[in-house]
């Protein structure tokens, strides 16, 4: 771990619904790390700024002289700036940025902060879909939904991050400095599934991070689903919800699209 | 190794003041105008900067959807926001103006017509100059242009006359609801087409006065043609070079040789 690593925001992402909000409280209450609630400008502002790289890049370089770097500087502090108020309160010397989908710009978030880690939470689509089908009945508000369709929508969503996934992973320099870590271990054996992960930080493991909710701290319901859920110790009984809560149908729907993945991954298809 | 971005404020460094926009619909002389100004000695201008509008829009919808909850949970109150993108589009102009010697830039920019509420809370102390023309004139102008869309095919307010009168009409019409506080509050100044072709001493002095400068010479140069002229979506035909007159306003436009 070099200091260049350290001095970078880290930025947590993955599919709603893969623990993404666990992790977050859980870096939150390490004593060198500030991690608040979802910012969501991170996907944004990386978008523009992959824009002004790409689209806009020979114009800026040839007619206003604005270097590729240069670029990139400008629009790396335009996203700190929304970053350092909260940091520089926390009195903490790193800060990490949760929103899920900060994973869908994790390439361009690579160019943009070429030091920074980029960690990816990944959970079985089966219980990702499960339990945003449970988000989508009640946002119908008890109107009729097409559930088999509506699980084969969410499980697309899975897969299109999982060939991000797949672009990460085939490429050296996209893969440095991306972590990887797993729903059902964090929850089954957190602390052998931290230990690495700050490590990975450059930091060390702190039992304490496993007392996340004893800490009081900014959560908030409408902006995060599991804001209550995290204000209880680690549970397991999120692993498998799928069995119970998906229908035949669905269940089929969600391993019709994402069944070959789902192997890959080495999570049984049972 | 790339330097830390660190959590600690970037050093401090001086942004240029806030630009001078000039808007309008197509053909109304915003490139014409842009490329006078860029001649003045304390003004600079560039090629459109599509990405500047879309800085634009971006923090019109952040400040929108997330201000408050940016000011809650991260204590990044609303105008910090403002400032931040403001410095990140300052800092684009700011080697074209080094490397110039200038102190002021140009924006020249047809879309920032329709978004003037959101160039001016984004950049508050800009100063507008809104160009105007007769609407038929526009439209005769835009039947004679070439210009395609991203696929090639020719914008459809270039072969229509319906289209063309209707884009001159809505693109004026769309700016005409921002001006009434921008001109009360002493930013923004019409500027007719007409009258800067008929007579462009008068309408230089009168925007010379308006931007605080000495008034720009109403002079096209060769250098500032090529620069402004530059586009990144349509292949515009370069300035006419030499002085404003009032032929430009009845010279049938050839692609090869055009003023506006």
């Amino acid at each position: 771990m070099d200091a260049a690593r350290r001095g970078n925001p880290i930025f947590i992402g993955g599919v709603p619904r893969s623990g993404t909000t666990l992790l977050r409280v859980i870096l939150d209450t390490h004593p060198r790390i500030h991690c608040g609630t979802e910012l969501r400008v991170v996907q944004a502002l990386t978008a523009l700024w992959a824009s002004a790289d790409g689209t806009a890049q020979p114009l800026l370089a040839d007619a206003y002289g604005v270097s590729p770097e240069r670029l990139r500087r400008i629009f790396a502090d335009l996203l700190l700036a929304y970053l350092r108020p909260a940091w520089q309160a926390s009195g903490k010397p790193r800060i990490a940025e949760k929103t899920p989908f900060n994973v869908l710009v994790f390439p361009e978030l690579r160019s943009l902060f070429p030091e920074s880690p980029l960690v990816h939470v990944i959970r079985d689509v089966r219980d990702v879909v499960a339990s945003r089908l449970e988000r989508d009945r009640a946002a119908a508000g008890g109107a009729p939904v097409d559930g088999p369709a509506l699980a084969a929508l969410r499980a697309r969503e899975w897969t299109a991050v999982m060939a991000i996934r797949r672009r990460i992973r085939g490429n050296e320099e996209l893969a440095r400095n991306y972590f990887e870590i797993r729903y059902e271990a964090l929850v089954q054996q957190p602390r052998e599934t931290l230990e690495p992960l700050f490590g990975f930080l450059g930091e060390t493991f702190d039992p304490e991070v496993l007392g996340f909710h004893r800490v009081a701290r900014a959560v908030d319901g409408t902006e995060e689903w599991s804001a209550e859920a995290v204000r209880r110790p680690v549970f397991q009984s999120s692993c498998g919800r799928w069995r119970s809560s998906l229908t035949d149908a669905e269940h089929a729907a969600v391993l019709h699209v994402a069944g070959r993945e789902l192997s890959e991954l080495g999570y049984a298809s049972d | 190794m790339r330097a830390i971005e660190g959590r600690a404020d970037p050093a401090v460094v001086s942004l240029p003041p806030d630009p001078v926009i000039v808007t309008g619909a197509p053909r109304t002389g915003v490139r014409l105008l842009a490329s006078l100004l860029d001649a003045h000695p304390a003004l600079a201008s560039g090629p459109d900067l599509p990405i500047l509008t879309t800085m634009v829009q971006q923090w019109r919808q952040i400040d929108g959807e997330l201000g408050a909850n940016h000011e809650r949970h991260y204590g990044v109150t609303r105008a910090a926001s403002r400032e931040a993108f403001r410095a990140a589009a300052l800092k684009l102009f700011a080697p074209r103006l080094e490397r110039a010697g200038k102190r002021r830039f140009v924006v020249h920019s047809f879309t920032a017509a329709v978004l003037l509420d959101s160039f001016a809370a984004l950049f508050p102390d800009a100063r507008f100059v809104l160009m105007t023309r007769d609407a038929v004139d526009i439209a005769r102008s835009l039947m004679r242009c070439h210009w395609r869309d991203a696929r090639g095919e020719p914008l459809p307010y270039t072969r229509d006359a319906a289209a063309a009168a209707r884009a001159a009409a809505q693109f004026t019409a769309v700016a005409a609801l921002a001006t009434p506080p921008l001109a009360a509050a002493g930013r923004l100044m019409f500027l007719a087409y007409e009258a800067l072709c008929t007579d462009p001493a008068d309408a230089m002095a009168r925007l010379g006065d308006f931007l605080g400068e000495a008034p720009p010479a109403p002079r096209v140069r060769a250098a500032s043609a090529r620069l402004v002229a530059r586009s990144p979506d349509n292949p515009h035909p370069p300035l006419r070079v030499g002085p404003v007159d009032s032929a430009s306003l009845s010279r049938p436009r050839d692609p090869g040789n055009s003023a506006t």
